[in-house]
């Protein structure tokens, strides 16, 4: 990728500051340099024959813009494939003025990505790229979501008649879904492969339907696949805090008889059970 | 926790599992690489020979998922320190407490043989730069670090090893060479030095000086690890990029610092381009060969 921002050189190499900075003063005017190009860092800076300061400079100002990129790049590697190269270093400088990095780690650097692209133009012209960055970035945070226990069918099979109705259960925390207009999981899947053929990528398309899909993690790997309506209707029941009973009720018109309902409801459980979705099934107290 | 790997010998220096002020004895590890993603199977499924693995620390502050379940079972088989890169321990916000937790559960977690970072600052204001910032070498920024490292050892409760960082600037108003700048920082703060060889080198050639200057410039009773690492070289300035082997005049050095030192904990470092796995074997065996070469000509002494 190149960079626009590359600083020139050539500017400041005569000019030598006589003021001592304090460190925080110092330290607040290189970082002015980083962020925003303010070029007062320069006179502090040793000009040497072979290396002028504005040269020696601009290898940490490249350095920060790449670095930061490189993180999104791994981030947000179908937006990048969608983009090419040039247009996602842009966009990356961009997001990093927007958003400039306010945590330790570059794990967290991306997270204002559905935001911005939602919100910054050219990018909210093309919505798709905010509903892939929703799909990419459930991926990071299922990846190492918290750990739990996971429960089984052992555990549901254990648990008396009586007690299904007054039921509550735990998703595990990987567990993340959101909605979707475009045919993103298509998108994702393409720009993904290995040595990918750029003329092969899907095409982005508005879907007929709004669909959903379900992030989490089983075992160390990530999963995705889309949500039928009904397991829909019952993951927002659970994570209002819904028991067995309500989340019978949450599918009511979606099952055509209602005596189908608890059986209905078992059955889409049994599936996240054993896709290790769920950590915790709870009785209550006799 | 047991190590099958056993620490291979002690020599007298601080000990970085005292409090600050009290010293005893340096832990010499031997041959060690860095923990990647890359080579979690292979190190997990075939034991390679290497005798301990350094971990970087902001990795592994998450809260689940494959890194700290490869982070526990390897450590349940080697050695591991710790090697931190956002402290920014020279910076001039007050230290990042949430981020201090998150280092301190994670040494209550893999009970590293020690924790190191950077002699540098990496933010301001409340950004991070993701980057090893060189600071002024004056009498403020000494004092100013060594303050800080002292808040930092009394919250882990143990010394921690600085880094000397690769720099392409130097600032008008530093008032002494780069090793005097480290030497009086480690001993105001009475923190310990992990010595990067491809850094002084690295240094050395955009700032011209002797880099063997350098090594006979700070405190040996002080130095607990060495790291090595390749760099590029494109005849104008030299980059720190851990993209490459080792580079001969490194080796040469690396030599010249054992020579010094005696037998100091030796790590190579590989960020990029990551080469095979019996790569960097090889390249960890050209390490331990030079050690037992310039060790054992010192032995004979």
């Amino acid at each position: 990728m190149t960079s626009p921002k590359q600083h020139s050189q050539g500017q400041h190499r005569l000019v030598q500051s006589k003021v001592v900075p304090k460190l925080k003063d110092l330290q607040n005017i290189f970082k002015q340099y980083l962020m925003h190009g303010d070029s007062a860092i320069a006179t502090h800076i040793v000009s040497t024959k072979t290396f002028a300061n504005d040269a020696r400079l601009a290898i940490y100002s490249n350095a920060y813009y790449a670095r930061l990129a490189e993180s999104l790049e791994k981030d947000y590697t179908s937006i990048s494939v969608l983009l090419g190269d040039n247009a996602f270093y842009q966009l990356c400088e961009r997001y990093t003025d927007t958003f400039p990095s306010k945590n330790p780690s570059l794990r967290w650097f991306g997270q204002h990505m559905v935001d911005f692209l939602s919100r910054t133009s050219p990018y909210n012209e093309s919505p798709y790229l905010a509903e892939l960055a929703v799909l990419e970035w459930a991926f990071i945070t299922a990846f190492d979501a918290p750990n739990a226990v996971v429960a089984t069918e052992l555990d549901a099979a254990q648990i008396p008649a009586g007690k299904w109705p007054e039921l509550t259960i735990k998703l595990h925390p990987s567990i993340r879904w959101f909605k979707y207009q475009w045919n993103i999981l298509p998108l994702w899947r393409a720009t993904n492969e290995i040595n990918h053929d750029a003329a092969k990528i899907a095409v982005p398309k508005l879907l007929d339907t709004t669909e959903q899909c379900v992030v989490w993690r089983k075992g160390l790997s990530t999963q995705y696949r889309t949500l039928d309506q009904d397991e829909a209707k019952l993951l927002l029941c659970i994570a209002e805090g819904g028991n067995f009973s309500q989340m019978c009720e949450a599918l009511v018109g979606l099952v055509d008889d209602p005596n189908q309902l608890p059986m209905r409801a078992a059955s889409i459980l049994k599936s996240w059970l054993s896709n290790e979705m769920i950590s915790h099934l709870a009785m209550t107290e006799e | 926790m047991t190590d099958k790997h056993a620490i291979k010998n002690t020599i007298t220096t601080p000990n970085v599992n005292l409090s600050p002020g009290e010293h005893s004895t340096r832990q010499f590890l031997g041959y060690g690489l860095g923990l990647r993603t890359d080579y979690y199977d292979i190190i997990l499924n075939e034991s390679p020979d290497v005798d301990w693995f350094e971990v970087i620390s902001e990795n592994y502050m998450v809260k689940g998922g494959k890194a700290l379940y490869y982070l526990d079972a390897i450590r349940e088989n080697y050695p591991m320190v710790m090697h931190g890169v956002s402290l920014s321990i020279g910076g001039t916000d007050v230290l990042d407490i949430d981020y201090l937790k998150q280092l301190k559960a994670l040494v209550e977690r893999i009970e590293p043989c020690w924790v190191s970072d950077h002699l540098c600052w990496t933010g301001q204001g409340g950004h991070n730069l993701h980057d090893l910032m060189p600071l002024p070498y004056n009498r403020e920024a000494i004092s100013h670090v060594a303050q800080r490292v002292q808040q930092v050892q009394d919250f882990l409760g143990r010394q921690i090893l600085l880094e000397n960082v690769s720099s392409y600037i130097s600032y008008q108003h530093s008032e002494m060479s780069e090793w005097d700048f480290y030497s009086a920082v480690v001993e105001e703060a009475d923190c310990l030095m992990l010595l990067d060889i491809n850094n002084i080198y690295v240094s050395s050639k955009n700032h011209h000086f002797d880099a063997l200057d350098y090594l006979n410039g700070v405190p040996e009773q002080r130095v607990c690890q060495f790291h090595l690492a390749g760099h590029e070289d494109n005849g104008g300035i030299v980059v720190d990029t851990h993209d490459h082997p080792v580079a001969d005049p490194v080796w040469r050095l690396y030599e010249s610092a054992l020579r010094r030192f005696g037998p100091v904990s030796t790590m190579i470092e590989r960020d990029d381009r990551m080469p095979p796995f019996c790569e960097l074997l090889d390249e960890l065996q050209q390490a331990r060969d030079i050690g037992q070469m310039v060790l054992g000509t010192v032995a004979k002494r």
